[in-house]
């Protein structure tokens, strides 16, 4: 009665066989050659019962090159170890392929790096030291007072501004030309000009007149709709230099107001009022600070209150346990994260039908009448996508850190971007290959894989921060594992305090892309049935 | 093992659609048998199932005596080699990887594998060609390779879809080389083609398949003895215009006339000493000798390749 060798798994007569030179176990490799019940020599030959005798097979020689045929072995189907092989070869198999392929290769790593480089630059700069572009502003002074010659100084100073004031010499014959106000419209119109700020006529009476009516004069901006930033920073700016840029006029104006309403000041208050004045007028000095005994600590310029901007990864600076200073938090690192997770999708993508093309071919079809069984063959493929969006993150973090000076090269960043590449791999993979199951021919897989991949990147915020989006598509980004790994790379980068585990401060993100992982391999297990025996 | 394949009754249907209905034949040992039929007779559904990859809806498929479970990786599906019509191998990869990768998964003992890659090389005439990628190689250059990645683990029985379609009269007489080396080494193969000739000469028996099932099967000559029989049709082209010609003649023209004979040997002897006697000159003699073609048309009813 046949049994099955407790060593190499094959049918035999014995529990265990002397399969010796086709055998994994080393030990047994080592072993002699044995005599069989007839006392035939034989040496690898498992005591399966023979069917026919051996005279009727083929001669020694391909009995023992392939003990297989000859000898009516079986193999250990399904060893672990036999699976690992297989899986081993397919991968090679395709890292080959890829190398081969220059265009595919240039896709995969160069091409990532060319767009993180647009995007950097874009919106982080070299690194935070190129020059902003300024926003061109046009002032029409209509008032010319002092409220507006100071409210206009005042916009000059501000470094994101670049402001300048109408043409003297009309560009074109028309009404609108003689009107400054239609004319700065125009040019904010037609382009030339982000904004305009029009100061009107009577603007230094209205300043101050709080409660004074509808009817007060007040500055108008202009705006291009097509740059609704300029306009809301403009009138952030704007209020902010009324406060600041005069604050002797709004004494006057409010003490104007109080005589209006509770009568004349008397010598004594009045004296008192042109001290004030004089004070507020002054620019800050030390001299002015002694002589008024330190009162004024901060010059009036300043406002009503003193507002200080700090980045908060520098309030950790001295609790890092070690030398050196944090970078500061900028774009750089956003979008290095940002077009790598995308990125993945998009080559994952294409190797992926490479899977479709294989099974169009008919070699899917051939490998699956070997050895390999489905899941094999999945696990193969998505080990093979895996490693390889591994290399595309850890290719765009190096070069991001070499030419960006992105700050990776710290043992926690170093330790938390390795771990989100890997995790941030594993669940992409899984999700192109569920697509790749899904599709039953490449042209299928190329256009439905190119619409969700975009869709996702955008609500995951691989192209814009997602701070900035509505509040349902941040809820709506919540399925999208991208968006997890975006803020898993944050934690990393951004969010990440000295002294603390980077481990557990990605804990959730990780679990979560994990399970993300776990649900789309799932899918592809089950629509990859169409490959099973049918 | 003397009939390591058998097919007994299989059925398998699509849908409506029966591809198999009761197809039966079996493979001797060291037998080249091959698979004729018209463009959706059954032949690939059979070669499927045979490789484990198809269930029939009844039937039996037995290998080395042994039933074919489909899906089940036994020691006997192990000894299977199936080689594909498609030319299933990675383009990018060269001819030695290539046989690297099926010959991992086929299963190829490691300590063998390298030994066995060389001797493929050698046996497909692509040893100085292993290096270079398979892109790069001629249609029948990628034939033999891929005959030879279905056949590194040595394998009892293989079935072949068509291994030469599309590939030139050279590089197809050196598969049907290949493939009898592998016959001589006691390897039972199974091909379907469309090579009529080739298949008649070569192949020592054949199955005819029409509409999933098995209509004829046996050596050439008996399925000539079964359809159209021996005779021979001899035409004589004439040496000038007769009006009387020997008895016997079934067809004839101006300057030719149509006999059948039995024997070669006896009535073309015959029929010439009567034009002989006759005073009529004989310029040419053309015997049309039944093919595998006209086999297949008596059996089938059509040509090989009408759907």
């Amino acid at each position: 009665m046949s049994r099955r060798c407790s060593l190499c798994f094959c049918i035999s007569q014995a529990k265990n066989c002397a399969r010796i030179d086709d055998c994994r176990l080393p030990a047994r490799r080592n072993s002699v050659a044995w005599h069989d019940a007839a006392g035939s020599l034989r040496n690898g030959f498992c005591l399966r019962e023979q069917e026919s005798p051996p005279t009727e097979r083929r001669d020694n020689s391909r009995e023992q090159e392939s003990p297989l045929a000859a000898a009516g072995q079986q193999q250990a189907i399904g060893s672990a170890e036999r699976t690992c092989f297989m899986i081993f070869a397919l991968i090679k198999a395709q890292w080959i392929s890829l190398f081969r392929d220059r265009m595919a290769m240039a896709l995969t790593f160069a091409l990532p790096c060319v767009m993180f480089t647009v995007f950097a630059i874009i919106f982080g700069g070299n690194g935070g030291e190129s020059e902003v572009s300024k926003v061109k502003v046009i002032a029409v002074d209509l008032d010319q007072s002092r409220v507006s010659s100071k409210m206009i100084d005042s916009l000059k100073s501000m470094d994101q501004l670049l402001v300048e004031s109408l043409p003297e010499t009309p560009t074109e014959k028309s009404d609108a030309s003689n009107d400054p106000r239609m004319a700065a419209a125009k040019l904010v119109k037609t382009g030339k000009a982000a904004a305009a700020v029009v100061f009107p006529v009577g603007l230094e009476k209205s300043v101050a007149l709080f409660g004074a009516g509808e009817d007060r004069a007040g500055v108008e901006v202009i705006y291009d709709a097509s740059n609704p930033i300029a306009q809301q920073m403009l009138t952030g700016v704007l209020q902010a230099s009324a406060f600041t840029s005069m604050p002797d006029i709004l004494i006057t104006q409010g003490l104007d107001q109080f005589r209006t309403l509770a009568g004349p000041f008397s010598p004594l208050q009045e004296a008192a009022v042109a001290t004030l004045k004089t004070f507020a007028s002054q620019e800050p000095t030390d001299d002015a600070n002694e002589a008024t005994g330190g009162m004024k600590a901060m010059s009036m310029s300043d406002g009503l209150v003193r507002i200080q901007s700090t980045p908060a990864a520098e309030l950790f600076t001295e609790t890092a346990p070690r030398a050196g200073k944090i970078t500061s938090q900028n774009m750089i690192s956003y979008f290095a994260a940002g077009i790598s997770v995308m990125f993945i999708m998009f080559s994952m993508s294409g190797a992926a039908s490479g899977l479709l093309e294989h099974e169009e071919k008919g070699t899917l079809e051939r490998l699956l009448t070997g050895g390999l069984t489905v899941f094999r063959l999945l696990i193969a493929h998505w080990l093979f996508y895996v490693l390889l969006g591994v290399a595309q993150i850890g290719l765009m973090l190096v070069f991001a850190s070499i030419v960006f000076k992105l700050d990776l090269w710290h043992g926690p960043q170093l330790l938390g971007s390795a771990v989100m590449a890997i995790v941030s791999s594993m669940a992409s993979a899984a999700f192109v290959m569920m697509i790749a199951t899904l599709c039953k021919s490449r042209k299928q897989l190329e256009g439905l894989s190119s619409i969700i991949i975009l869709i996702m990147s955008a609500i995951g915020g691989s192209m814009m921060p997602r701070f900035i989006m509505p509040k349902f598509v941040l809820e709506l980004s919540s399925v999208a594992f991208n968006a997890w790994a975006m803020d898993g790379f944050l934690d990393v980068f951004w969010h990440y305090i000295p002294g603390e585990s980077i481990l557990l401060a990605i804990a959730r993100e990780v679990f979560v892309i994990l399970a993300m992982a776990a649900a789309f391999l799932a899918v592809a297990f089950v629509s990859s049935r169409r490959w099973a025996v049918k | 093992m003397n009939k390591p394949l058998i097919v007994e009754n299989a059925v398998r249907s699509f849908g409506d659609r029966k591809a198999l209905n009761g197809a039966s034949f079996e493979l001797r040992k060291a037998e080249f048998l091959a698979l004729l039929g018209p463009n959706g007779a059954g032949k690939t559904t059979l070669i499927r199932s045979i490789a484990g990859r198809l269930r029939l809806d009844r039937g039996e498929i037995r290998l080395h005596g042994q039933p074919v479970v489909p899906g089940a990786k036994t020691a006997e599906t192990a000894r299977l080699g199936i080689i594909p019509q498609n030319i299933a191998i990675y383009e990018n990869l060269t001819a030695r990887e290539n046989l690297d990768l099926f010959g991992r998964i086929f299963e190829v003992p490691s300590g063998q594998l390298r030994e066995r890659i060389n001797r493929a090389l050698e046996w497909t005439g692509l040893a100085d060609r292993a290096k270079e990628p398979v892109s790069g190689f001629s249609g029948g250059m990628q034939r033999r390779l891929n005959i030879a990645c279905g056949v590194l683990h040595k394998p009892d029985v293989i079935l072949l879809d068509e291994p030469t379609v599309g590939v030139d009269p050279q590089s197809r007489q050196r598969i049907w080389e290949m493939l009898k080396q592998l016959q001589a080494d006691g390897v039972s193969i199974v091909l379907t083609t469309h090579q009529l000739d080739e298949a008649q000469q070569i192949c020592d028996r054949i199955v005819i398949i029409d509409n999933g099932q098995t209509i004829a099967a046996g050596t050439f000559d008996e399925l000539l003895d079964a359809s159209v029989g021996r005779r021979r049709r001899v035409t004589f082209t004439l040496g000038g215009i007769v009006t009387a010609l020997p008895s016997g003649c079934e067809s004839r023209s101006d300057r030719s006339a149509t006999f059948s004979v039995d024997s070669i040997t006896a009535d073309l002897t015959s029929r010439l000493s009567q034009f002989r006697e006759a005073g009529i000159e004989v310029t040419d003699v053309s015997i049309d000798v039944p093919t595998l073609q006209s086999v297949f048309l008596h059996f089938t009813g059509k040509e090989l390749r009408e759907d």
